[in-house]
């Protein structure tokens, strides 16, 4: 644990944090666009600027990307600090005027308009980078990069064709900040020509990287949920049978352990290739399994396993 | 055969009701019928070239009949062009035309093969490896990059960007001449954007088959405006005159 | 390899002396970039042709560039016991006449330069050319160390260029090359090397002027498997391309320089990242690295000392970015150009995250020097905040095009007059550049003060890799600003938002201007944007972009309120 100051408190914070999560774990506010506590950092937005105090010397840097360290004294809302977002909230809104969380962050900071002299574009990808830093970090498919430098810079799929790699996940999708990543999840689509109609599945289809996957349907519900690639993903990296795919997550059976044919031996735990199954102290003489349903891929390899068929 | 690297995003069939988006995004293009994807229409002609002279227009109107039914009145696709050569054309013919179409768009791949087994190494290999193939093909086509991206297990997406945020590495299949001008500080003080100006005029004409891009220092400061026109130095006025003598004015 | 076998540089000095003051003739071409662009290639052939047609007895030798780039294209005439020729703006119809003065022993008067009776070199051999009494020809000549040109300078790490041939390595040697590695292998340990780059006081030539022995200090105390020296010849700024015609004339100064900071911290690889259309000197370097290779002046175990060190070249992709050390680090690995956050920096955490030292060619260039003479003469050179020599060249609005090696200290105006010959075409000069498009435009009334990176940096502007560009009476500065912006506007990475959109909104509110639709508002959103980039751009490339701007407003104020429009009260 090392100690530092943010605006003249006190904080202490693990070696190997940022400045940005020790202040955001003591309450303290710094706004961010391009920050994500899934993602490595990566200090695009510059909006979480701050002032560090280092031995007697005052730099400006991001606070997402600079390292905790003794007797760091940080300001994080100065005149200057302010001064700064002001003009980089100001340059957002030039370029991208119509995005919400641009005008809402803008306006926090009294800006409700760039300066005319700016002038003005209708964009609506800010360049954050959270959609690449998912796709290629988190999801590892790599369907999507930035593509050109400074002002040509585009977030593209390769050669701006459609995206080979991607999976259809929409984690893409979901982390957009502005909304400008178009995923569509169809029931049903048909192509119609003078010769007849032909239909084709449920669909997914994310627009921006001009991708259109099959999406998988259960055989007890009925509902498509989930892109035929990315199951093949997950297949091909968990080593999971076809079947496996045939049920949903909503229709399929999670184990459920008797607590009283639970021996607490963690033979479960140590099969289960996901980390869904934990033994905790449940107030009895032994410890028991206990399931956490969001890792727990159904496989039913705890239910095999027990000894005491305590699974079911 | 034609030369294209440089492919149009492949069309992909669809059309589906929908709530339609504010947002300005990049829709599919809904492909018409007949049309074709990509190369595939120079395929389908070095196909039916592989075929006996007297019998090419039988089985031209045969190996269209297939592939209009493969395509399902969407365009015609590259990878359906191939399923015929696979399902229905018969030995020594399939091979050639396959060989055919790994060469076409001037990528010999067993080239790339070759410069990418001689760099060692993971992603870090990489720059060399690009600029050895902007050595050998003039430019980096995007099938040599599909190589790479296999061979050295490099997402095609990275690859993409290495090309397209680095000058050194175009994609575009080179033109006949190339003409530099220096744009250092130097020969900007001297007038080179005047003669960058003269000579886009020029290049901009539809029969000039000219590259004509800006360079920092290409170390003549006595030359300035220096230009460098394929290979040599000239200045200003002399760069002048020796393009409008190559180009056959 | 050459391990087993004993390293006699003794041998090597004297097989290189023997080749620059030949017992036949010595004909040599300068043919770096700048003498290349001027034809140096074809008089090459002429005179190869020439020599064997008259069958004249004289070795014909590729050389760099000696720094006079406005005279090229150079050829010297070395004929034992006469003073060595210099003769400039040789042409192929002149060739027949140089290589019968080979025969005749006379001089082609109206070629003639400068000629040179003594080399001397330090720590390694001194060259007697002339005898005692030299001849009336070449007596009429103006001895090389006399004019102010090469009197007024300081060839501490140049002295070689454009007398050695690049790809032998025994001339480097003869002249004093491959002693302070040897030195410094066999004599010092890594911690004294450090200390008499400390001592030196020698700062970073690159641009951020950091103190070279402190990084050293810091990469050695780092932790690692494995540690790297990387030399940045990336040169990506729009001026002259002085650091290249360093390269194609003495490669093994940087290589030199490299491997003692090797030593220095532990290292035993070296990648040093060049410009990627410096083809020339990628194969002078390369051949270098060979010759000294093979002559187990680098390598395993050198001069069985126990230390090895490999290095090699790697070609950058075309950014000027890259010239940032985290970027470049990044470039190196394959990656994208754009830098990474800092702490940690690059000597803890660098390339492939190993403690990494990242030092402009320059830099790694001047380490032999400091060896070889100490660190407290090197201190006792220059400035006190700006120890040592620099090389710089002249460019723009000046007479002669040239670059050369100069105490740091010396005054602006007086580097452009002595070794630019003024402002060309007997025009005022109206202002200055220094440093680069970062460095922004200085004033007339600035030439006075010292190269000095304090000095500089107290201006708004900064010493950065040494370019000084003159601009005359008729420039139109308002249209270099927008150039200079121009170039951080194409240049920028795009990672960060400030400089990407930044630039983009700086090079419209410049052509407002420019087209007489600038108003005081204008003026203050480049105050606020000038602010906001120099606090939150990510590296130098977005913290200085809006200096050219800002640099021209404030040294010439009217150049920008005369076009102001005028808002009705």
């Amino acid at each position: 644990m090392v100690s530092l100051k943010i605006n003249g408190r006190k904080i202490k914070a693990a070696e190997g944090t940022t400045i940005l999560q020790a202040a955001r774990a003591n309450d303290i506010e710094i706004p961010t666009l391009c920050s994500n506590d899934a993602l490595k950092p990566y200090g695009a937005c510059r909006l979480c600027v701050v002032e560090i105090g280092k031995n007697g010397r005052v730099t400006v840097d991001t606070s997402c990307t600079y390292p905790v360290s003794e007797g760091l004294e940080v300001h994080t809302n100065t005149p200057r600090i302010r001064e700064a977002r002001k003009m980089i909230l100001e340059l957002h809104l030039a370029r991208c005027p119509n995005v919400q969380i641009v005008q809402e962050l803008a306006a926090e900071y009294g800006v409700t308009e760039s300066a005319q002299q700016m002038g003005k574009d209708n964009e609506y990808c800010i360049l954050c980078g959270l959609c690449v830093r998912a796709c290629n970090d988190v999801v590892k498919a790599g369907a999507i990069q930035f593509a050109g430098r400074g002002l040509g810079k585009i977030v593209d799929s390769p050669f701006s064709k459609t995206a080979d790699d991607c999976i259809a996940c929409g984690s893409c999708a979901f982390i957009c900040p502005t909304g400008i990543i178009k995923k569509n999840d169809l029931f049903s689509t048909a192509l119609c020509t003078p010769d007849g109609c032909d239909q084709t599945g449920p669909q997914r289809e994310i627009l921006n990287w001009k991708v259109e996957h099959k999406l998988k349907s259960c055989k007890k519900c009925g509902n498509p949920y989930a892109p035929e690639p990315h199951l093949e993903k997950v297949k091909r990296e968990k080593n999971l049978p076809n079947e496996f795919f045939d049920i949903c997550p909503s229709c399929r059976q999670y184990p459920v352990v008797d607590p009283d044919k639970c021996l607490g031996c963690g033979g479960c735990m140590e099969n289960c290739p996901c980390g869904a199954l934990e033994l905790e102290d449940k107030g009895g003489y032994d410890k028991k399994a206990q399931l956490y349903p969001q890792n727990c891929t159904a496989c039913h390899s705890c239910e095999l396993i027990c000894p005491m068929q305590a699974i079911s | 055969m034609s030369k294209s690297t440089r492919m149009k995003p492949g069309a992909k069939k669809s059309s589906q009701k929908k709530a339609s988006s504010p947002a300005t995004a990049q829709a599919p293009q809904a492909a018409a019928p007949g049309s074709w994807a990509g190369s595939s229409k120079a395929m389908f002609e070095l196909m039916i070239k592989e075929v006996p002279e007297s019998l090419q227009d039988v089985f031209r109107v045969k190996l269209m009949d297939i592939l209009g039914q493969k395509a399902k009145g969407g365009a015609y696709q590259e990878a359906q062009v191939v399923e015929i050569v696979n399902e229905i054309v018969p030995e020594p013919f399939k091979s050639n035309i396959l060989k055919g179409f790994a060469t076409m768009g001037g990528v010999d791949i067993s080239l790339v093969e070759g410069i990418v087994a001689s760099y060692p190494g993971g992603q870090e290999s990489v720059p060399a490896i690009l600029h050895a193939l902007k050595a050998k093909f003039g430019h980096v086509p995007e099938e040599a990059l599909r190589v790479v991206s296999q061979k050295k297990n490099v997402f095609m997406s990275t690859l993409y960007r290495l090309v397209t945020s680095f000058t050194a590495f175009p994609t575009d299949s080179p033109r006949k001449y190339t003409v530099s001008v220096c744009d250092g500080t130097g020969c900007h003080l001297k007038g080179s954007a005047s003669m960058l100006k003269k000579l886009e005029e020029k290049a901009a004409s539809p029969d000039a088959d000219i590259n004509l891009e800006k360079v920092r220092c290409l170390g003549c400061c006595d030359l300035s405006p220096a230009v460098l026109v394929n290979g040599e130095v000239y200045s200003g006025d002399d760069a002048h005159a020796k393009i409008s003598e190559m180009l056959g004015e | 390899m050459k391990q087993d076998k004993p390293l006699d540089l003794n041998a090597i000095q004297k097989k290189g002396l023997g080749m620059l003051a030949p017992t036949r003739a010595r004909i040599t071409v300068g043919m770096a970039t700048c003498g290349l662009a001027e034809g140096a290639g074809k008089i090459f052939e002429a005179l190869k042709y020439e020599i064997k047609k008259q069958k004249a007895k004289a070795d014909l030798v590729v050389v760099g560039c000696n720094g006079l780039c406005y005279a090229e294209p150079i050829v010297e005439v070395i004929c034992p016991g006469k003073p060595r020729i210099t003769y400039g703006r040789v042409s192929v119809e002149r060739v027949p006449d140089l290589v019968a003065s080979v025969a005749k022993g006379g001089v082609v008067k109206d070629l003639a330069l400068m000629r040179m009776d003594r080399l001397t070199a330090e720590g390694g051999a001194s060259i007697k050319y002339a005898g005692t009494k030299v001849p009336k020809d070449a007596a009429a000549l103006k001895e090389c160390g006399k004019l102010d040109f090469f009197k007024k300078q300081m060839k501490l790490i140049s002295k070689n260029a454009g007398t050695v041939s690049p790809e032998q390595v025994e001339e480097y040697c003869a002249l004093g090359g491959y002693q302070a590695l040897l030195k410094a292998v066999t004599s010092m340990s890594p911690d004294e090397v450090i200390r008499e780059v400390t001592v030196s006081k020698l700062r970073g030539r690159g641009g951020a002027g950091f103190p070279a022995g402190f990084k050293l200090q810091a990469c050695r105390q780092a932790a690692g498997d494995a540690k790297y020296i990387v030399a940045n010849g990336s040169e990506g700024d729009p001026e002259i391309g002085m650091h290249r015609s360093f390269l194609e004339s003495d490669p093994h100064a940087v290589i030199e320089g490299m491997a003692i900071a090797g030593y220095a911290v532990g290292a035993s690889e070296g990648y040093i990242y060049l410009n990627d259309r410096y083809q020339v000197a990628h194969e002078r370097l390369t051949r270098a690295i060979e010759g000294a290779e093979a002559l187990g002046l680098i390598g395993s175990n050198i001069a069985g000392s126990g230390f090895s060190f490999s290095l090699r070249v790697k070609r950058g992709g075309g950014a000027y970015v890259c010239g940032e050390e985290t970027a470049l680090l990044n470039a190196l690995e394959g990656s994208f150009g754009e830098p990474r956050p800092r702490p940690p920096y690059p000597a803890e955490s660098g390339l492939f995250n190993k403690p990494t030292v990242v030092n402009n060619l320059e830099t790694m260039a001047t380490f032999p020097a400091i060896i070889a003479g100490g660190g407290k003469r090197y201190a006792g050179i220059g400035t006190p905040g700006s120890t040592g020599t620099k090389i710089v060249a002249l460019s723009g609005h000046v007479a002669r095009s040239c670059w050369v090696e100069v105490p740091l200290g010396m005054e602006i105006g007086e580097i452009i007059k002595t070794f630019g010959g003024g402002v060309a075409n007997g025009k005022k000069i109206k202002g200055f550049q220094a440093g680069g498009p970062s460095g922004g435009i200085l004033p007339a009334k600035l030439l006075k003060i010292k190269l000095d990176y304090d000095r500089l940096a107290k201006e708004g502007s900064l010493l950065g890799s040494g370019g000084l560009v003159v601009m005359d009476e008729d420039t139109d500065l308002l249209e270099m600003a927008k150039f200079f912006t121009d170039f951080f506007a194409d240049e920028s990475c795009g990672k960060c938002s400030i400089c990407r959109e930044g630039t983009k909104r700086l090079q419209q509110i410049i052509t407002d201007v420019m087209e007489g639709q600038g108003t005081s508002e204008h003026i203050a959103l480049v105050k606020r944007l000038a602010s906001a980039l120099s606090d939150t751009g990510a590296c130098a490339l977005g913290k200085t972009a809006a200096v050219p701007f800002i640099s021209v407003l404030n040294h010439f104020p009217q150049v920008i309120e005369g076009k102001l429009l005028r808002k009705k009260a």
